[in-house]
């Protein structure tokens, strides 16, 4: 990320700004509970969003398989021109789990995640760059199950250049950290994470998005995945905007076969 | 203000998982499971190592450790974990409880043994065992490994016993290190088998009264109890129960197959885990089993430590006390379930103990304390009182009505012998008045003379010694039948009985010529007490062998390797019967996957002997059989049973039991129409020359158990099976057994297996025995034999055996078909590749069924050459009734359906809703004394009369005998 902001160069107007309008921010399709993994864009805005996301798990060998939703709510607020921060909370999670011989709907609530954000402005072969250092972090005993407590940080290099005007070119490369603990021991796992997505502007109030994420290490010293994400971002009514979108691992180890989001949001801004 | 948020999460974590009262993430030796529990004892002692140093006085009569267990005693109770290289059972290692009891006394436990899931992937699987001596402050047994099938779930037990407590404290504990949510609990599982140890609920509608298992209702069944007790419907064996310590209830699922105990579903985050501590129970007499210090045995010892230690974690008022004595005639009347049973409920509704009354028919019964209370009597299997428990609760005297005691002899032509007497209503007001079961779970019987699982008198049967016997027989009418196997008749005597009434019946059968001289009946399925499914006696078990009149018994005990020799020698019967050690192998944990089966599949049951047994060591000497092919297991067994010993597969198309396959080819879907390849191909019927270790193929065994039970069903579906792998090319010797559990589920020595030694038992080795057996020189059966000689006229070469014949012009085969009297046999028939042939039908059955004319049913001579068609093939003599009508509904070449609604015909109408084909069943016992297969059923109940030869190849052009390819 360094790199990328010394090789840039000042920041250009000539061909607009790399962020105007967050329908152009790629889709976050996260891969973790809670989601503290979920990628975004180098633009920094403040906005409310509410967000419902669904999974599922589908493992043959004992039926195991779980299918689960949960709904976020999120605040970003934008200090000055360069630093924002944000809060989220998942208001409710339910998840079905099953094998062979049990069935059981779990619902809980929890966990609050504090983001925030550091950007910068510049150009690449002459055209707009966002950069940014982004931070998420799962509080610990902020779920509703007692007893213990688990925690989670996602460290990530953002990158978002416009490449076309109705182009733009999304890149993170991100640190993950997690740790779940309670009296019977504790475990800890991390991983590195990298994606790319493209995201066209198709008419005025509508952007589609696709993209790729990488991960290596949750599940031990191997790929995690490569994943397809698609989904599309629109401009509903003035400040309030939309999105839909989905994600499939199609290499590695990944124990979740989808997961799909829908989300609405108002910019602040 | 990362580093702020970094710091704190690292604190988190240090706080959480670290330091803590646990074995997985911190101090185990500070954990103390059940720590507000309490007892005080006169001599307190603690002690734990090895089983080999346990002191005589402690140790547990009909406990299976072995040497290198490890046992803890306090000299109240003892208790046994399995040595890590020593699984038993349903558990994937060793570390769990495999015996508890009274110190000194029995045990019945067959095992106990965590899981977080009933998949085999959820079974605790231990890595290593830690032994705690803190004594004289406890001794302890931790075990710590992971769930079988995820190793980053990682698990840890430790098994407490502090001085004078009555049972063992334990704490489970689980850590999800997994990355995906999961459902766990932590349960005890304790398999009871269904036939000895029955679970008792305090639930309304439950008590003995437990609701079936379904696997795919599991969690709907998955039930809260404040607590769970089980006892043996047996006055010598220990009562069991569980408390929770560190909830309210424990929650799970009781079944006569097993129960499953513990916490309630939970889902378990990533890095979250579940810790569950209780209290498991063993109460009874130290030296003797039974109730302890409180009077009665059953679960009621049980459940009162179960109360008291709710009272010491939980509070509240103590339990409620409940007193009383049983009479009849004005005479004391308990010792035995039989006599008097006593439940004890809340409210009318919940069952919350039972106890059978000591010798004096005195009980006492505590219960935790709970208003208004009501108890009922039950007797010779009849609820026979009931009322409210009054205020102080002592019920007083409650008197029973007294059955009459009668002595039986039996003799054969007038020498007294050892044989079973079946007590039969002879009106349908005796049968009315007289039907019972054990507080209405089990078997109903009339009379029900005991528990149908148990010793001697088990429901309405009765082993009689040559001095004779006294039983107790509720008042009416009866006619008793004597039967000292098939080489005997049937003695009938009718009896008038009145309360209280003593009197005597001897009974005096007479010999028949069924068995020629030098063939020996042998029963090679044969289950007893060390079987975690027979609640049976060694000494019933043996004297049974007795009765029956059979020369050879392989001691076929599941996974765990016995002989009887120290019950023979101390009934002095070593003269009457050959017991061959051995064992069944019963896989209980599923591995083996199926093309197109949903779940993993066990290999099914295979017998194997002869075998010594290894006191001391695990299982007797048994290998551990689980998660292997056939093959493999073949491979294993091969140095235990030596160059002459016999591995037999067992009953191969019997229905799976709690998810678990009985019979191998069922479990890998055998085709019996299509061929079985020389080398796997891929084909449906390939697995059965795959050589999974390199050794033996997995059909590579030396017999296969044609019949099984008395019953049809199980002879047809496996004579189709056998017929095949025949046809396939590999013909083995066929053999019919009881695979007897008890004294009323299947008759021993029905069937059985007649085997051509040319000696008489005395001169009789098991080798030569067993090579007999391999030859195929065998008639099997219901008591029906049928013997057949091969030759010129009057000049016959050779009888039965596997070794191939080669026809020679003018060769004829002799078949004669005998049976006792009262064995019914009305069609002869010879079976080829090519389909079946009718020798003889319609067959007039004896005049007298209990005389002994008529003993020959069918003399014939045929031509080898019509028997036979112009290619070699094999050849088969059958006789008894016509089979019942069953049908193979799915076309899978097995009969799966019988006549269930009686038409007349197989079809749609007969198969159960929500199957697509069966049940199959044995066609009802007939009530009418006239129907031919009345006297069979009285003596042995569900039997159809049958008779099989081994097979004789055919070997046309003395080529060397060539396979006449598959079967139609």
């Amino acid at each position: 990320m360094a790199a990328l902001v010394i090789a840039a160069g000042p920041g250009s107007a000539a061909a607009g700004p790399a962020c105007d309008d967050p329908i152009d921010d790629p889709i976050a399709v996260p891969w973790r509970d809670a989601g503290f993994d979920g990628g975004r864009a180098a633009c920094l805005g403040p906005a409310v969003n509410l967000t419902v996301r669904g999974r599922a798990l589908i493992d043959a060998p004992a039926f195991y398989g779980t299918l689960g939703g949960d709904a976020v709510v999120g605040l970003r607020v934008r200090e000055g021109r360069h630093v924002e921060w944000g809060l989220a909370a998942r208001g409710l999670d339910l998840t079905f789990l099953q094998n062979a011989v049990w069935k059981v709907i779990e619902p809980s609530y929890g966990p609050l995640l504090v983001s925030s954000a550091v950007g910068v402005e510049r150009a690449l072969a002459g055209r707009p760059l966002a950069l940014a250092l982004a931070t998420t972090i799962e509080l610990p005993f902020t779920r509703s199950q007692l007893g213990g407590s688990t925690g989670a940080v996602q460290l990530a290099g953002v990158a978002t250049w416009r490449a076309r005007a109705r182009l733009r070119l999304h890149a993170r490369v991100a640190l993950l950290g997690w740790y779940g603990a309670d009296v019977t021991g504790a475990t800890v796992r991390g991983a590195a994470a990298a994606s790319v997505d493209a995201s066209a502007r198709v008419v005025r109030w509508l952007a589609v998005d696709v993209g790729l994420d990488a991960q290596a290490g949750w599940y031990g010293v191997t790929l995690d995945h490569v994943a397809v994400r698609v989904g599309a971002r629109w401009r509903v009514k003035g400040p309030w905007r939309a999105e839909v979108g989905a994600g499939a691992p199609v290499v590695g180890r990944e124990r979740q076969d989808l997961v799909v989001t829908l989300g609405v949001a108002r910019d602040l801004d | 203000m990362i580093r702020v948020v970094l710091v704190a999460v690292l604190a988190a974590l240090v706080l959480d998982g670290c330091g803590r009262d646990s074995c997985l993430g911190g101090d185990c030796e500070a954990t103390q499971p059940c720590a507000p529990l309490a007892f005080t004892c006169a001599a307190p002692l603690l002690t734990v190592g090895p089983v080999a140093g346990l002191p005589p006085a402690l140790a547990l009569a009909r406990g299976q450790g072995a040497a290198t267990d490890l046992a803890l005693s306090n000299g109240v109770v003892t208790a046994v974990i399995s040595a890590l290289d020593a699984p038993t059972d349903l558990a994937p290692t060793g570390g769990n409880l495999v015996d508890l009891g009274a110190a000194g006394g029995a045990d019945d436990l067959t095992i106990l043994y965590q899981l977080a899931g009933l998949l085999p992937d959820d079974a605790f699987a231990y890595d290593s065992l830690e032994v705690v001596d803190r004594a004289p402050a406890y001794v302890a047994v931790i075990a710590r490994g992971h769930l079988a099938g995820r190793p980053a779930v990682t698990v840890a037990t430790r098994y407490e016993l502090r001085p004078c407590d009555p049972g063992l404290r334990v704490r489970s504990e689980l850590h999800n290190g997994s990355p995906d949510r999961q459902v766990f609990v932590i349960a005890d599982t304790a398999h009871w088998g269904r036939r000895r140890v029955l679970p008792f609920a305090p639930a309304p509608g439950q008590g003995y009264l437990t609701p079936t298992l379904d696997l795919l209702e599991l969690t709907a069944l998955w039930r809260p109890y404040p607590y769970v007790a089980a006892a043996a419907p047996s006055p010598d064996g220990p009562g069991y129960g569980v408390v929770a310590c560190d909830r309210d209830q424990v929650r799970g699922v009781n079944d006569l197959e097993l129960s499953a105990l513990g916490t309630d579903l939970e889902v378990v985050e990533p890095g979250r885990g579940v810790v569950y501590e209780r209290f498991v129970v063993a109460a009874g007499e130290p030296g003797g089993g039974g109730g302890g210090t409180r009077a009665g045995s059953g679960p009621a010892a049980a459940v009162a430590v179960l109360a008291d230690a709710r009272q010491q974690l939980r509070g509240g008022a103590a339990p409620t006390v409940v007193t009383g004595r049983v009479l009849a005639d004005g005479l004391p009347f308990g010792g035995a379930a039989r006599r008097a049973s006593l439940l004890v409920r809340a409210d009318d509704t919940a069952p919350l103990t039972a106890v059978v009354p000591d010798a004096e028919g005195r009980f006492t019964v505590e219960v935790p304390a709970t208003a208004p209370l009501a108890w009922e009597l039950w007797s010779f299997g009849r609820r026979e009182l009931r009322g409210a428990v009054p205020p102080g609760g002592d019920l007083g005297d409650l008197t029973v009505p007294a059955p009459a005691m009668v002595t039986l002899h039996v003799t054969r032509a007038g020498a007294p012998i050892e044989a079973v007497v079946v007590v039969e209503p002879a009106d349908d007001a005796t049968r009315d008045a007289t039907a019972g079961r054990f507080h209405g779970r089990l078997r109903a019987c009339a009379p029900w003379l005991g528990p149908p699982d148990g010793a001697s008198p088990a429901c309405n049967r009765v082993l009689v010694a040559p001095a004779g016997v006294d039983v107790e027989i509720p008042a009416g009418r009866y006619v008793l039948f004597a039967s000292a196997g098939p080489d005997a008749t049937v003695a009938r005597v009718e009896l008038q009985l009145d309360r209280g009434e003593i009197t005597g019946a001897a009974l005096d059968v007479l010999p028949v010529a069924v068995t020629p001289p030098g063939w020996l009946a042998a029963d090679l399925h044969v289950h007893g007490a060390a079987s975690f499914d027979s609640g049976l006696p060694d000494a019933d078990r043996v004297r049974s062998f007795v009765a029956a009149g059979v020369d050879v018994i392989a001691a076929t005990d599941h996974d765990y390797v016995t002989d009887y020799a120290a019950t023979i020698d101390a009934l002095g019967v070593s003269d009457r019967v050959m017991v061959l050690g051995g064992l069944e192998t019963t896989p209980l944990i599923p591995f083996l996957d199926v093309a197109g089966a949903e779940l993993p599949r066990v290999i099914g049951h295979f017998n194997f002997w002869p075998i010594t047994p290894v006191p001391g060591a695990p299982r007797g000497g048994a290998p551990w059989d689980e998660l292997l092919e056939p093959g493999a297991l073949f491979d294993r067994l091969d140095p235990l049973i030596g160059a002459d010993g016999v591995r037999m597969i067992n009953h191969p198309w019997d229905e799976p039991l709690f998810g678990r396959d009985l019979g191998y080819l069922r479990a890998i879907g055998f085709a019996p129409g299509r061929p079985v390849p020389a080398t796997p191909d891929g084909s449906v019927n390939a697995a059965l020359v795959r050589r999974p270790a390199g050794g033996h193929a997995n059909l590579d065994w030396d017999a296969m158990e044609v019949g099984n039970s008395a019953g049809a069903e199980e002879w047809q579906k496996a004579r189709r099976l056998w017929f095949a792998l025949a046809s396939a090319g590999y013909p083995v010797v066929g053999t019919a057994n009881s695979d007897s559990h008890g004294l009323r589920d299947s008759q021993l020595g029905w069937a059985r297996t007649w085997v051509d030694t040319g000696t008489a038992l005395a001169a009789t080795t098991p080798a030569a025995f067993d090579r007999a057996l391999k030859a195929g020189r065998v008639v099997a059966g219901t008591g029906v034999f049928i013997a057949v000689t091969i030759g010129p006229p009057g000049a016959p070469r050779r009888g039965l055996g596997l070794a191939p014949v080669v026809p020679q012009p003018g060769d004829v085969v002799t078949v004669e078909v005998r049976a006792a009297p009262w064995i019914p046999v009305t069609e002869v028939r010879a079976v080829t590749s090519r389909g079946e042939r009718v020798l003889a039908s319609a067959l007039a059955n004896p005049v007298d069924p209990f005389g002994v004319d008529g003993v020959v049913r069918w003399r014939g001579a045929l031509p080898l050459a019509d028997l036979v068609g112009p290619a070699d093939d094999w050849l088969v003599f059958e006789a008894g009734l016509p089979p019942p009508p069953y049908a193979d509904l799915d076309g899978d070449g097995v009969p799966d359906t019988g006549d269930n609604d009686g038409d007349g015909r197989v079809d749609g109408a007969d198969v159960e809703a929500g199957e697509d084909t069966g049940p199959i069943a044995n066609p009802p016992d007939p009530e009418a004394p006239d129907d031919p297969r009345y006297v069979m059923t009285r003596i042995v109940p569900d039997s159809w009369p049958y008779g099989f030869t081994s097979f004789l190849l055919i070997d046309l052009a003395g080529d060397g005998w060539t396979a006449p390819g598959a079967t139609p």
